[in-house]
């Protein structure tokens, strides 16, 4: 849920012809008029303006493909050398935080991606994203009673906060608790499955569970669970969050807010000779091209979030390296299940094949994207291609079911899609097209995020892109399978009104298994059978694009999409 | 006059509840909902439920209008959604910025529009004069996130005169930040002055004092800043003054592009995340400038002339 955005309003014009006309005292009254048209126009062409901003700046481009690094790993020569210490890196990014409390997060990734140097839960996402694993981080080591109902976590000895403090068990019990509280943390729905943490003793810590819910680990790897120092917190209460201290890599040094935030190497940090920098400063750009002509200029040296747009102008720039790492991140349709076409299967089928992806990844996605075996995002034990077969572009097999279905003879659907994006304009172009041409006649309309969401919530559309950027919290499957087979409770299978108790049943099954090599078994399963029902279209696969200056080394992202920049270090 | 004085300032004040209201109404009408906005795809509807409870967004309209237009009147701006913060202190963080840059285009606008004005007037329908016209209706039409993209990419890009982007430190790291986006919202705001001032210099120079000052013998120079342009600037200050609110509007789109932590940036945030209250003070305070220079212009014409107050019958 990255934060872009776009205003819909009209530009209106002609005002120009006024001037020539004018002349003497009637100027003042007239250009008064003009005034208070004008206020609308300017912002007019704002929102029409940054909409229109992806395709504005191409400077020189020259298709020489530049190395691309898998979650990271630059491969220019630069890196080859042993890592130096030092340096002050200046990052380039969407957006930036509005509270450094990872508990209650508001601006999304905004304030996550800063959390993320700050802080560290007990376990983390493996930070050079080579897995989809959780890996130690407070602490150094944990067990799982067989039964999957008890975790015993042990504290990594000698370890530390930013400010010399050593982390307790009663910080870690005092941290578990607060992810488990909904009414201090946003996200508890996280916390399913958590009963009590107690201390053991001063450097162990018990984790009681209700019931097995093996994903709780990993929902304790990110932001909602990290931990903090009880007696600052509950001394400081709200200002400890205006300068808090963690474990993470950095420590907050300026936050100018709106426009940057500074962090300082934490000489405590547990990593020995990590992080390699001195600083690194999170300097905020909406919009697109700002970020990159900062890169460009070196006013900054990483840059996140490059638009398909701009991916051929890194190519050739020859300083820069275009970054392409893996997340579960998903160009996800939602079909609406009230309508009765689209709660046909035969329907969703001829949907499927009539979907080119291969066409719409060179076209759309400049062939960074991965056709995609799973109505999810690409998750922890998802099944390879073999085994799941992803929909391929077959137009007769599209028409045979449509013909099979409850409407041979087509049906009209809307199509709602985010403003702001020229992908997403490029895409549901090319679908708008390829469904005609099986009989479903789709209307386009163009919502900013906000309003989109809202009527995705209330069940009032036809297709339509829940989130503009849509990404998963965590690597395993748990999180989003149960969010789209809970149909009680208001949920509505996360609101496509698809109702399928055997599917969901599944996944109860799975979230519940406490054994890893049952649960690796149990979810190709699941995932091909929703591939078979798909209840949702899944489009495409995409990664997250960062551009750095090619002498940046070791930019992992781990496997969320989130950087730590503790390997991260700036050759000569 | 006093009469006049109360009235004009009772229209105002009414003006200014009409402009909370129509703020309220067109950000509460607008689809989206800022908590399901705010917590992201996690959200259960009961947890959504939870958190616009607690921040008062199950009342009815009606009663956080009324509470709304008591936190203005109070001065207590109460608690952004988004920023966990007070929107007062927010407000005062984003203010310098803007306020900086809407300073800084104008004077540059003055200190390029006003010999361009001069020039233009006195080679009036020559080639010269075209080509100002030319420039400034064309330097009007260019959108401002384009023209500060180009200025952007040929003195920060090419040149490297100045940054790219950002908000710097220090009176010279402001003045060169804002140096691109200020000749930018300049470009905007050129044609006005230079349009009202030709004329109005044109109009001055046919008067017959002016005749008479040449008849003395005078240099143009002299005619034109000793006798000219003290009275046809007139019109152009005024015209100026009420274009603040169209330079307001500017700055949204022109911090966006140059990333200047201003008002701006601030309410396209907080329109894009639906934060009701901070929008609502945003738009109320942007239109609070306009209402009051209008209000200001009004006065301060009736006081000089006193053809303009109301019930003077000798026009």
């Amino acid at each position: 849920m990255l934060a872009k955005y776009a205003l819909t309003v009209s530009a209106s014009g002609g005002e120009m012809v006024l001037f020539n006309q004018l002349e003497g005292e009637e100027v003042v009254s007239r250009m008064n008029y003009s005034k208070e048209r004008g206020v609308l126009r300017r912002m007019g062409l704002g929102g029409a303006g940054i909409a229109m901003l992806a395709s504005v700046v191409t400077l020189g481009a020259l298709p020489t493909m530049s190395a691309s690094a898998a979650n990271g790993v630059n491969s220019s020569s630069a890196c080859k050398s042993t890592p130096v210490k030092g340096g002050n890196l200046v990052y380039a990014r969407q957006t930036g935080p509005s509270t450094l409390d990872p508990f209650y997060p508001t601006n999304g990734n905004g304030d996550i991606f800063a959390d993320t140097l700050l802080y560290q839960g007990l376990v983390m996402p493996d930070p050079k994203g080579a897995t989809q694993n959780v890996v130690p981080a407070v602490a150094s080591s944990w067990t799982m009673s067989p039964d999957g109902l008890t975790y015993v976590f042990h504290i990594r000895p000698g370890i530390k906060f930013s400010n010399g403090q050593p982390v307790t068990a009663a910080d870690v019990v005092y941290s578990l608790d607060t992810f488990a509280n909904p009414k201090v943390d946003e996200t508890a729905v996280l916390s399913g499955g958590f009963k009590s943490a107690v201390a053991v003793n001063s450097s162990t810590v018990k984790m009681t569970l209700s019931e097995p819910t093996p994903g709780l680990l990993y929902n304790m790897s990110i932001f909602d669970a990290f931990i903090v120092p009880q007696n600052l917190v509950v001394k400081e209460g709200k200002a400890f969050w205006n300068n808090p201290v963690g474990t993470g890599p950095f420590k907050l040094s300026k936050w100018v807010r709106g426009s940057s935030i500074s962090f300082v190497r934490n000489p405590y940090y547990w990593e020995p000779g990590l992080p390699y920098l001195n600083s690194v400063t999170y300097q905020y750009a909406s919009n697109d091209n700002t970020r990159l002509l900062d890169l460009q200029n070196g006013q900054a040296q990483i840059a996140d979030g490059i638009p398909y747009s701009q991916v051929q102008t890194v190519q050739s720039s020859s300083n820069l390296t275009l970054q392409s790492a893996k997340v579960p991140y998903w160009v996800g349709m939602w079909m609406n299940f009230k309508d009765k076409p689209l709660a046909d299967l035969d329907v969703r089928k001829a949907m499927e094949y009539a979907i080119n992806r291969p066409l719409i990844n060179t076209s759309v996605f400049k062939g960074l994207g991965t056709i995609p075996n799973s109505v999810l995002p690409q998750l922890k034990y998802d099944a390879p291609n073999s085994v799941v077969a992803p929909y391929t572009y077959d137009l007769k097999k599209a028409k045979q079911y449509m013909a099979e279905s409850g409407y041979p003879k087509g049906f009209s659907v809307t199509f709602q899609y985010p403003s702001g994006f020229t992908e997403y304009t490029n895409l549901v172009l090319i679908l708008q097209a390829e469904w005609a041409a099986i009989g479903i006649n789709v209307k386009l309309i163009s919502e900013d995020q906000a309003t989109m969401t809202s009527l995705y919530m209330k069940g009032q559309y036809d297709l339509t892109f829940p989130y503009a950027e849509f990404t998963s919290d965590v690597t395993v499957p748990d999180e989003y399978a149960a969010f789209v087979t809970t149909y009680g409770g208001g949920g509505y299978s996360f609101y496509s009104w698809w109702n399928d108790p055997t599917i969901a049943k599944m996944v109860t099954t799975f979230t519940h298994t406490p054994s890893e090599a049952s649960r690796a078994i149990q979810w190709p399963k699941i995932q091909a059978a929703m591939q078979d029902q798909t209840p949702f279209i899944n489009i495409m696969d995409l990664p997250f694009l960062n551009a750095h200056q090619n002498n940046v080394c070791g930019t992992y992202l781990d496997p969320l999409g989130a950087d730590s920049l503790q390997y991260t270090w700036i050759a000569k | 006059m006093f009469a006049y004085v109360v009235r004009r300032i009772g229209v105002s004040l009414v003006q200014l509840l009409g402009l909370a209201f129509l703020a309220f109404l067109l950000i509460h009408f607008v689809p989206g909902n800022p908590v399901a906005t705010m917590l992201g795809p996690r959200a259960s509807a009961h947890e959504i439920r939870m958190v616009s409870n607690s921040l008062g967004l199950n009342k009815p309209l009606i009663e956080q209008f009324w509470l709304f237009i008591s936190h203005l009147v109070t001065g207590r701006l109460g608690q952004s959604f988004t920023f966990s913060q007070s929107i007062a202190s927010l407000i005062g963080q984003r203010l310098v910025p803007s306020v900086a840059l809407i300073t800084y285009g104008t004077v540059i606008a003055i200190l390029i529009g006003v010999p361009l004005a001069v020039v233009a007037a006195l080679r009036a329908d020559d080639p010269v004069d075209h080509g100002i016209r030319i420039f400034t209706t064309v330097s009007f039409a260019m959108p401002t996130f384009w023209s500060g993209l180009v200025l952007a990419i040929v003195f920060a890009l090419k040149l490297h005169w100045l940054p790219i982007s950002g908000y710097g430190a220090g009176f010279w790291g402001i003045i060169r930040s804002l140096t691109l986006p200020a000749v930018a919202l300049a470009f905007s705001l050129l044609a006005v002055i230079v349009r009202t001032l030709r004329s109005s210099i044109r109009h001055v120079l046919s008067l017959e004092y002016v005749e008479a000052g040449r008849a003395r013998g005078f240099s143009t120079s002299r005619i034109m800043t000793h006798h000219v342009l003290r009275n046809a600037i007139m019109p152009t200050v005024t015209v100026l003054a009420v274009n603040v609110g169209f330079l307001i509007g500017g700055t949204v789109v022109i911090e966006q592009v140059f990333q200047i932590p201003g008002l701006g940036s601030l309410l396209f945030q907080a329109v894009n995340q639906r934060d009701y209250p901070l929008v609502e003070t945003l738009a109320v305070m942007a239109g609070a400038v306009v209402v009051f220079l209008n209000l200001a212009t009004d006065l301060i014409q009736a006081l000089v002339d006193p053809r303009v107050r109301p019930g003077a019958k000798n026009v």
